[in-house]
């Protein structure tokens, strides 16, 4: 099944690769209004959608419960820690991709601290001493390098994506280490299992969350578009450490209407 | 003499405050982070009396009146819908939106609020002298990882200080609901009646979830 990845083939990715970049580039990213959904496609993603909420009350959502009531909460901390401290390739490769050299060396240090003092990443002592934890994927590298988002998918099973992020997501599948030597040793199973327990440990990591949408929501659907949008941005945007930056970092944009703009909802 | 010097006095209290008037916006700043510091420790205190879920749902109720801008969150997450309802719907709308925004975040309170959160506010940015983001991390006994927390605090009219929009790592909450309303309202015809049935049936069950939880 699996093919060892020769240079030649090693070539092919990375050539395939810059094309995807070239065509996500040309859709230049555009600002986007506060209402423009950009959902052409929201039929088929609605009953994706329906799908995935199906899977995940039969699956993933009671997978999740009993993840929450065997494990007491340190040891489920541990594991997601553990699991973000074997995602450190794809960060660092993304921080240095974005020219981030800053986060590059913080995801350096955190790797070589957790490692060790944290007992292979179960701890994250490397927080306590000053170096944060931060996410970076390829999607995000595509969108610092100017791709625009696409429009709005769901995928089934992943959930809420767009055509960046599935690009990036299979760029970090494919540029991870641990899945490369997977692959190139015959150890299939490895991936899936990673793959597997990731899903279990993102469910119960957001299980508030998800249980607050599904409650509290008028249209899930909807607010899980809204949600997924904006918080990529903030992600793009490094909104997380302003503080680092001389000039102040948002999430969002200060001046984009907001409520209290009186003259705003009633003049316009 | 003593009249001169007094407007000496006056007039060098005016150019000053003119000449710092940039620091105005700074001001601003600090008053907000203490609002919501306040405001958070007011919350925090009132769960950890240990009052039973009807008290503890009509505390956070004064709280959220107290502190949060109500009526104008409602308008603005009704986005170019409000130009389209009649004068009844949106008075229907505006009482909708006030109890199902408190059912919602008295709800929300209630579930991430245990007896070991602390909020700390961190920092803040101010936009002008009326208009902030006030920065908190809440740290919660189970995991080490903080919730960034953003509070977007204007003044109004009388110059109190009210929240307009809270941003959960990033996701302001105001914008979601905009775009899930402007969801709803979509696929029920462009028709903001459609929007205010559904606020109807959903804060009814809600409520009736609380108090099957209280009872």
């Amino acid at each position: 099944m699996t093919k060892p990845a020769t240079r030649k083939n090693l070539m092919k990715r990375l050539c395939g690769l810059a094309a995807i970049s070239v065509v996500l580039a040309a859709c230049a990213s555009q600002p986007q209004a506060v209402d423009d959904e950009n959902d052409p496609l929201e039929g088929l993603n609605r009953t994706v959608h329906g799908f995935n909420h199906v899977v995940d009350v039969m699956l993933l959502r009671p997978a999740a419960t009993l993840y929450r009531s065997l494990l007491p909460p340190p040891v489920q901390e541990g594991i997601h820690n553990l699991l973000s401290n074997l995602t450190t390739p794809i960060i660092l490769l993304n921080d240095l991709l974005q020219g981030e050299t800053e986060r590059a060396g913080t995801t350096l240090t955190r790797f070589a601290i957790n490692s060790t003092v944290g007992v292979l990443g179960f701890g994250d002592p490397a927080s306590e001493m000053g170096y944060k934890k931060h996410g970076e994927d390829f999607g995000q590298t595509l969108a610092v390098w100017g791709a625009g988002e696409g429009p709005y998918i769901v995928l089934p099973i992943f959930g809420p994506s767009n055509p960046r992020d599935v690009v990036g997501r299979v760029v970090d599948y494919f540029s991870d280490p641990i899945n490369m030597w997977a692959r190139n040793t015959d150890r299939d199973g490895l991936p899936i299992a990673r793959g597997v327990i990731t899903a279990v440990d993102t469910r119960a990591y957001y299980y508030d969350a998800i249980e607050d949408i599904n409650t509290n929501s008028l249209d899930p659907y909807a607010a899980m578009r809204s949600f997924y949008r904006q918080k990529r941005t903030s992600e793009i945007m490094n909104s997380e450490d302003i503080k680092t930056k001389a000039a102040p970092n948002l999430s969002f944009d200060f001046d984009a209407p907001s409520p209290g703009d009186e003259e705003l909802t009633e003049a316009r | 003499m003593f009249k001169n010097r007094f407007l000496f006095a006056v007039v060098l209290t005016l150019s000053l405050a003119i000449n710092t008037a940039p620091s105005f916006a700074e001001d601003f700043g600090k008053k907000a982070e203490t609002f919501i510091q306040t405001m958070a420790d007011k919350a925090m205190e009132t769960y950890r009396s240990g009052e039973d879920d009807k008290v503890l749902e009509l505390e956070f109720r004064n709280i959220l009146n107290e502190g949060f801008d109500v009526r104008a969150i409602g308008k603005w997450v009704l986005g170019r819908y409000w130009r389209k309802a009649t004068d009844s719907e949106k008075e229907e709308y505006l009482k909708l939106f006030e109890d199902f925004i408190i059912v919602t975040y008295a709800n929300r309170f209630k579930d991430y609020s245990g007896t070991d959160i602390t909020l700390t506010v961190t920092e803040s940015l101010t936009k002008n002298d009326q208009d902030a983001i006030v920065r908190s991390q809440i740290i919660r006994p189970q995991s080490a990882e903080p919730i960034l927390v953003d509070w977007r605090v204007k003044g109004n009219k009388d110059t109190k200080l009210k929240v307009v929009d809270v941003l959960i790592a990033g996701v302001s909450m105001s914008q979601t609901q905009r775009s899930e309303f402007a969801s709803v309202i979509k696929r029920n015809g462009g028709e903001v009646s459609g929007l205010i049935d559904a606020l109807k049936s959903k804060t009814t069950q809600l409520v009736s979830n609380v108090n099957k939880a209280a009872n």
